[in-house]
Parts: structure tokens; sequence; C-alpha cells
């Protein structure tokens, strides 16, 4: 049994560090940020002890990441005026050049995670940390003070966007290569 | 076209792998090596925080014991010992205003200062000779010059003067009240 609290610590962040990294990533979309702010929530449990005596360690740990990158997370307010494919593609970006890109290059995951990366945050972030480490949807609402069904119709609206802009994808890729 | 549960295992298995940091991507090893140098300075603060009191103490012990009015202190009793008791009781005719007031000042405030090299205090403890009086040279002569007699009676006459008076107890008598018939 590890007793050392530095030892424990130090267990803490190799069992956690990549699953704060993806909450982190959910919201910053950008590796480098998303790193800045698994080091800035380590950092701050180490700091004030708040990651002794927790119930549920990823819930616990989902939360303070999520917050950490909020607040990390560039200040920017979309503009309602613009429909909402042209508003999730100006406010956030995929990481790679375009979707269709990654059809061509035949990797359907990178499509997919692009497409993710393109759905508002308050639907992407319920999604992603829906998608590891089986957490529940009161989980979820508890990491983003949602309530449980909040967090659920999210999930619901974000993976039909999934499926609908998938689908697209496929069709007009399936068009490309009859044509 | 894909039905909805080949799009939804494609979705999931597609989510499994998103925003997942590769094996080899030292994260926790640079989580750790940040953690480990923010540590430091938290160290370094807490030597900080108990090596400048313990300095100042040190400082100010020094200080107490090679304070520059501690030999000012002892200067001042060598130049000034203490003084022998009838010449302590005796007047000082003849002080300086400003030594008095020097005086005045370490006796009511109890600070002893060292005396400037110019003002050295001379205290006048024995007075300096005056000639005689012609009372006193005509005294002088007298003793000198008279017969043995008239010597012995002026020494005689000196011892009654200086022995005490005998007085006589008063006795009052009452007033009485006049006569009527007096009046």
């Amino acid at each position: 049994m590890i007793t050392d609290p530095d030892a424990e610590f130090t267990q803490l962040v190799r069992r956690q560090a990549r699953f704060v990294f993806r909450v982190a990533f959910a919201v910053l979309l950008n590796a480098h940020d998303a790193e800045d702010a698994v080091q800035e929530t380590f950092l701050k449990l180490f700091r004030n002890r708040g990651w002794q005596n927790v119930e549920n360690e990823r819930a616990f740990l989902a939360r303070v990441a999520w917050r950490v990158s909020v607040d990390l997370r560039p200040r920017r307010t979309p503009d309602p005026s613009l429909p909402l494919e042209q508003e999730l593609a100006e406010v956030w970006p995929s990481p790679l050049p375009t979707p269709e890109h990654a059809l061509v290059s035949a990797n359907e995951h990178a499509m997919i995670h692009s497409l993710v990366d393109a759905l508002p945050e308050d639907l992407r972030v319920p999604l992603v940390l829906s998608t590891f480490d089986e957490l529940s949807s009161r989980e979820i609402g508890e990491i983003l003070n949602l309530p449980d069904g909040t967090v659920r119709t999210r999930l619901q609206r974000a993976r039909q966007m999934l499926r609908e802009k998938l689908t697209k994808r496929r069709a007009s890729t399936e068009e490309a290569h009859h044509a | 076209m894909l039905d909805r549960d080949e799009l939804d295992r494609l979705l999931d298995a597609a989510l499994a792998t998103y925003a997942v940091p590769k094996h080899d991507s030292g994260l926790e090893r640079r989580v750790l090596e940040r953690i480990g140098a923010a540590r430091t300075p938290v160290q370094h603060r807490w030597l900080w925080a108990a090596g400048i009191p313990a300095l100042a103490a040190s400082l100010l012990l020094l200080f107490a014991v090679f304070a520059p009015w501690r030999h000012t202190s002892h200067e001042l009793q060598k130049i000034d010992p203490p003084m022998h008791p009838l010449v302590a009781e005796a007047p000082h005719p003849a002080r300086p205003r400003h030594i008095a007031h020097t005086m005045a000042h370490v006796e009511t405030t109890g600070v002893r200062r060292a005396p400037r090299p110019g003002i050295t205090p001379k205290l006048d403890v024995f007075p300096t000779p005056v000639p005689l009086s012609g009372q006193e040279r005509a005294l002088v002569r007298y003793v000198t010059e008279a017969p043995e007699a008239q010597r012995n009676d002026l020494m005689e006459a000196q011892q009654r003067s200086i022995a005490p008076l005998g007085i006589a107890a008063i006795s009052i008598p009452p007033i009485e009240p006049p006569n009527k018939g007096s009046e």
C-alpha cells in the first residue's frame, strides 16, 4: 500500500494524465493548450491537496480539468446570425485541412474527429466525456453543472448531428468516386 | 448507405480514439517535471521564511552585545569614578552651568553620556584659597600676641557660650476677675 503522498500523487498522474488530456482537448481542441491544461490541473491539485479523499476520482479530475480548460480557452463570442454550419466552421476550425481530406486519405476516424471538433462545445464536451470510462449522464452532469436530463438531451443531439454529417460526407465521397 | 447501427458503431469506434495521446508522448513525465519544478521554489520559500527571521534575530543579538553605547558607558565609568561620600555630599559651588545641566540630565533620565573632549568636567572639590578677612587677621594677631591669662579667659568664655542655657520653669498665675468695687 502506498502511503507517501508524493508517491501517491505520482501514481495519480500516471493513472489519469491521459484522461485529463482528453477532457482538456475536448474543450481546447489543441494539443499544446490541452497539455498546458493538464499540467495546470495537476499543479492545482498538488498545491491544495484536493485530490485526496475523493469518492469518484475520474469525475473529480474531469471537473477540475474542465474548469481549468475553460479558463484557458480563448474568449470568442459566436455570431448568432450565422448559420450553424458556417458558425461551426468559423468558430471551431478543424485541425485537419477539411473533412474531405480525411476521406480522401481513407481515415474515417480522423474525419469523424474533425466532425466532433466542429460540434459546439456544449454538445462536444458531454459527448467526449460519455465515450470514455463509462461516465454516466448523472456524473457528466455533476462535472458540467448540468441536470441529468439536459446531458442526455445534448448527447442525443450531438450524436444525431454527427450521424447526419457523416452520412452527408460519405454520400458526397461515393458520388465523387462514381464520377 | 449505412444504417443507424452501423453509423453508431463507426462513431463509437472513432470517439474511443478521440484526443488520445500517444503512449510515448511523455505527457506524464512532463507533468511530473513541471510539478517537481514548482515544488522546489516552495521548499526554498520555506527556507527563506525560516532563515530571514533567524538572521534578523542574530543581527539583533550581535548589535545588542557590541552596541556603541555599551562602550561609551564603560568609558564614562572610567573617567567618572565614584566620589568619596564627603565629597559627594559637599556642595558644588563653582560647577559651571553647562556641567550642572548635564549632570541634572543624567540624574533625571538615567542616561549617562560620554562627555565631549573639549568640556571634560573638572569638579571643584577643594576651594581655591582666598586671603584672610580683616576680622580673621585681628583674631590671629590677638591669639598670637595676647598674654596667656587673657587667652584662657577667651577660651572659657567660648566654652560658656557653647554650654546649654538653664531655663527656669515658667509659672503663670491665673487671672483673677476684677473687683466690682474697684471699678
